[in-house]
């Protein structure tokens, strides 16, 4: 007995998958060469940037305010409650990241991994990752880089800025950001969404007093 | 090396008390009297708020302003206006908080967190923190405020508050600021203003 599918099927299947994919391969990209990227944040050295924020994770809720310090090549990350109490800080690398303080109820390893992720994809220069710039059949301008912590990143560029950022690591795991802006360099409102963890946070910049000089 | 370390501890304890001019009340229980002869007669607090939100690893301090409401015996709104919008109301057990128009209820008595802090705001309003005994409780003084420092000996609370201050003038004996210090170098100082007090709050301000 053959224990090979029959020929016929092995031609079906092939062509199937070269015509499925080939979609993909037709769009329009095609490399450009003026652009520049750069860290949707923009944060300068020692400056820092607040937005509130409001996780859902696993259908649990939690809101409070994120405040991110660059200080120089690390960014530095605080996140509490609107009436002051603190669930965590952490510090953020390019690759890695490093829990400093964690409320004991939020000490989960999955959870603080998509959260310092998701941070890092907006506040790292995506320049750092090699990439290129493309246009897509609607002449947006995207650019592509596979990260040195296996997520493949495409940000979306509209009028110089970023508007939206897809990250990619296997199948699975998916995170999708969205970035909308009121007439500043800084994104005014945020959304992540990753997909793996149901895990979405949305984030509005604040304007408030900050005194990052004076201790008391 | 032990004499040497309780000199220490002794030389930085008297630094600090130095510096601020609070030393031991004498009395305790006089004092103790004068605060709950107060709180006896305490029916309702309103004020404003100032609140420094001080982060030691960030070195940030964050601001923010708004309004409180207290009425005997447990009714509470606490209304941030700036720089975001945010309620908080407990009454009668319950918590409602309005966030940017989102609102949520709860009740205190599920968490025990929130229960702590509750009966901590409330009692401090009213002034009758010196018989706690969910705190460790010491009572300074200096010519402008009486200092009451309260230290959580529950796990729970210990874990996100190291110690609370508070301070009452000794004219009024009313609360006119806390204190709040983290396990860490960050505190929460709040600071009250433009007090009235025993005047009638309507029902709806304890509601969203």
């Amino acid at each position: 007995m053959n224990r090979f599918p029959h020929p016929f099927l092995l031609c079906s299947i092939t062509i199937f998958l070269f015509l499925s994919c080939q979609p993909y391969k037709l769009v329009q990209e095609e490399k450009q060469q003026s652009y520049s990227v750069s860290s949707p944040l923009h944060i300068n050295t020692g400056d820092n940037a607040i937005y509130k924020a409001s996780i859902r994770l696993f259908n649990n809720d939690l809101s409070g305010l994120f405040v991110m310090v660059n200080a120089d090549s690390l960014y530095k990350v605080g996140f509490l409650s609107e009436m002051g109490i603190k669930f965590f800080d952490m510090i953020i690398a390019q690759n890695s990241y490093e829990v400093v303080y964690c409320m004991e109820a939020l000490d989960r390893k999955p959870v603080l991994n998509a959260i310092a992720r998701s941070l890092r994809f907006i506040l790292e220069d995506p320049a750092k990752h090699d990439g290129d710039y493309y246009a897509d059949k609607d002449n947006n301008i995207i650019y592509k880089s596979d990260g040195n912590d296996r997520w493949k990143r495409k940000y979306y560029l509209e009028n110089n800025r970023i508007e939206k950022i897809k990250g990619r690591r296997f199948i699975r795991n998916r995170l999708f950001i969205n970035l909308s802006y009121n007439n500043n360099k800084q994104p005014e409102n945020i959304i992540f969404l990753q997909r793996g963890m149901r895990m979405r946070i949305e984030m509005t910049k604040l304007q408030t007093e900050v005194d990052s000089r004076d201790k008391h | 090396m032990k004499t040497f370390l309780i000199t220490l501890f002794c030389s930085f304890y008297f630094t600090a008390y130095g510096q601020s001019d609070f030393r031991p009340v004498q009395d305790i229980d006089a004092v103790g009297r004068k605060l709950d002869n107060m709180a006896k007669s305490l029916n309702s607090i309103q004020s404003d708020f100032h609140q420094e939100k001080y982060m030691d690893f960030l070195d940030v301090t964050l601001v923010s302003k708004g309004k409180f409401w207290f009425q005997k015996e447990n009714s509470l709104r606490w209304q941030y206006t700036e720089p975001y919008n945010y309620i908080v109301v407990i009454n009668d057990g319950v918590v409602q908080i309005s966030d940017d128009g989102k609102d949520q209820e709860f009740q205190v008595k599920g968490n025990r967190i929130f229960e702590q802090v509750n009966n901590i705001i409330v009692a401090s309003m009213k002034g009758d923190v010196i018989d706690n005994d969910d705190f460790d409780v010491r009572l300074f003084e200096n010519d402008q405020y009486y200092l009451v420092r309260l230290k959580p000996l529950k796990r729970e609370v210990s874990q996100v508050i190291h110690e609370m201050e508070m301070y009452f003038e000794k004219t009024s004996l009313q609360i006119s600021k806390i204190r709040m210090n983290e396990p860490n170098d960050d505190y929460t100082l709040i600071r009250y203003t433009n007090r009235k007090i025993n005047e009638p709050i309507p029902a709806s301000v304890f509601t969203l």
